[in-house]
């Protein structure tokens, strides 16, 4: 496992979205020139916004085209966060993100998130035909016909609000942003699962000490789900040996632990209530379970966990 | 001491909870979905436990109601539970955060599939979702129309060569180049393997195994571009793409 490309994922853990006040650029690959695109590469703005973009390439996976998307998305990282959509029938799969991600100067863009998605034959909420608000519609085109079993004629869906000045709706741009942001709801049942999981010793003694449950998770064995806990709670100081003990953890398991920027995309794609609810299952986690809370109750905290998962809309994975 | 089998992707929890079940008086047995014999060897089960949702490729799975049916069609006579931390209250499922009182009590209540629609969802990927992109009749996730397209190619170009006699450089050049056969089977291979890892926990994941030692053999054939006409005809790669298609349409039927 390659530090950059585990890097890459913390990062994007780490330095949150705040998709509210960095700029957004999206890079696509994906068969633009049989839409019409003349060039290999062209960038569209989003109606309101100068600063977030659409950046069209059109590159089969090749060594050349690798270093050519490289220097791309080093380029617009720069400018603010970049979500990079490879499109499989481009010949790119995850060996590629990695090697891309490898060679990446992650720790270079702190301010940015970068992230790397393969879609085209798993993700499919970029497409028009899926989603009405999705951005790719047929031919290397920003538009399609849906059908609609309540009417007898095809909708047609353009996602692009003006032509001559390559300027994109927002609406369409925003949603597929969303999208792919909100991988929380995933990573929040995942911890639940494991959590209880880790726990299960103590889930069906008939007495817990006060107490108990938390002197076993302070155990080194169990310090993986100790140092999740931490992150989801808000406690797991950047820089700190513990950060970087969980992001061996991350290179090592290949998946993504992280937390801290949790609570800012909460409050900003859920609302504020969601954002109480999740205040509320942190203290019971930092009172309760990390804690010799006699009245402590796993139960309790399984409510908690699921009324947050409820209040999140969508399913857990796509 | 009564015996329950049981399927988990999670090895602590069944041993934490075995003393529980013990108490009660039935044993967990662990039963594996790859047993030497292919497929899960259910005969000797009465009751069948899951510890849902699956744990497979990083992911979370939910495979209950394929499991639901999988039972329904080969072994409905075998109660089937399960098991997991979600709270809901169907008779069929164990709450781990509040288990009954009695367990033989709850077993004596619990449904046989027939009885029921569905297993409470256990919150994880659906996976009959999967499952029904993977059997799509077009469409850029399913796997069925793109092994047709390569099917149908391969199919007239055997004929071609056994009944007709063509040149191969002819069915090379007008059946395989012209329609692009080589990126069609990479779409297909990639499309696979996508798929599989999150097919490990289904309970006919053994088929998938198959048709993927199948798909192997005859990938040799196409890495060449299609260009070793003894390939063709000495790997039937027509006929073993014909099982592929039949093996995965079984399924399809069934269960997408």
């Amino acid at each position: 496992m390659s530090t950059a490309s585990s890097k890459a994922a913390v990062s994007d853990n780490l330095k949150g979205e705040n998709a509210s006040r960095q700029n957004r650029i999206m890079i696509v690959v994906w068969s633009w020139q049989y839409g019409g695109m003349k060039e290999y590469k062209d960038e569209w703005a989003i109606e309101g916004n100068s600063g977030d973009k659409l950046v069209r390439l059109d590159l089969k996976m090749s060594p050349e085209a690798k270093d050519l998307l490289q220097q791309t998305i080093q380029s617009y990282a720069q400018q603010g966060d970049v979500f990079v959509f490879l499109h499989r029938r481009h010949g790119y799969n995850q060996k590629n993100i990695k090697a891309i991600l490898e060679q990446l100067n992650v720790d270079a863009y702190a301010e940015s998130t970068i992230r790397c998605f393969l879609f085209g034959e798993g993700n499919d909420k970029i497409y028009i035909v899926n989603q009405s608000k999705g951005l790719l519609g047929t031919r290397g085109s920003f538009s399609a016909k849906l059908e609609d079993d309540t009417r007898d004629q095809a909708i047609y869906i353009n996602a692009i609000a003006n032509e001559e000045e390559k300027l994109l709706k927002r609406k369409h741009f925003d949603f597929v942003w969303n999208q792919y942001s909100h991988n929380f709801k995933a990573k929040i049942f995942e911890l639940k699962e494991d959590l209880f999981h880790s726990l299960s010793p103590f889930l069906f003694l008939k007495e817990i000490q006060a107490g108990a449950a938390y002197n076993y998770i302070k155990l080194n064995e169990n310090q993986l789900l100790m140092l999740r806990l931490l992150s989801f709670i808000g406690k797991l100081r950047k820089g700190s040996n513990l950060e970087t003990k969980l992001r061996e953890f991350e290179q090592q398991d290949r998946r993504s632990y992280f937390f801290d920027d949790c609570h800012i995309n909460l409050k900003i794609t859920y609302g504020e209530q969601l954002a109480h609810v999740y205040n509320e299952l942190c203290a019971y986690i930092s009172k309760g379970l990390l804690a010799y809370e006699p009245d402590f109750s796993f139960q309790i905290l399984r409510d908690q966990f699921d009324e947050m998962l409820q209040a999140m809309a969508g399913s857990t994975y796509d | 001491m009564k015996q329950i089998s049981y399927i988990a992707t999670n090895q602590l929890l069944p041993q934490a909870i075995s003393t529980w079940f013990e108490a009660q008086n039935y044993s967990l047995k662990p039963l594996s979905i790859h047993s030497e014999k292919g497929h899960p060897q259910l005969s000797n089960t009465n009751i069948l436990l899951l510890f849902v949702p699956f744990f497979h490729n990083n992911v979370y799975i939910s495979i209950e109601n394929v499991w639901k049916k999988y039972v329904a069609l080969h072994y409905p006579n075998i109660l089937l539970l399960t098991a997991g931390y979600i709270k809901h209250t169907h008779a069929n499922y164990l709450d781990l955060l509040q288990l009954p009182e009695s367990l033989e009590y709850f077993i004596k209540h619990a449904k046989s599939v027939s009885e029921f629609d569905s297993m409470p969802f256990s919150g994880g990927l659906i996976i009959e979702n999967k499952l029904q992109k993977f059997y799509e009749g077009h469409g850029d996730e399913s796997l069925t129309d793109e092994l047709g397209k390569v099917y149908r190619m391969v199919t007239i170009a055997t004929d071609e060569v056994k009944i007709h006699h063509s040149p191969y450089i002819e069915v090379l050049e007008n059946i395989f180049q012209a329609n692009h056969i080589v990126d069609k089977w990479s779409v297909l291979i990639n499309r696979w393997h996508n798929y599989l890892p999150f097919f490990k926990g289904l309970p006919f994941f053994e088929t998938f195994k198959e048709v993927d030692a199948i798909l192997k053999q005859i990938a040799p054939f196409f890495e060449q571009e299609c260009k070793i006409e003894s390939h063709l005809i000495g790997f039937n790669v027509k006929e073993k793409l014909h099982i592929v298609k039949q093996k995965l349409e079984i399924i399809g039927r069934q269960y997408a």
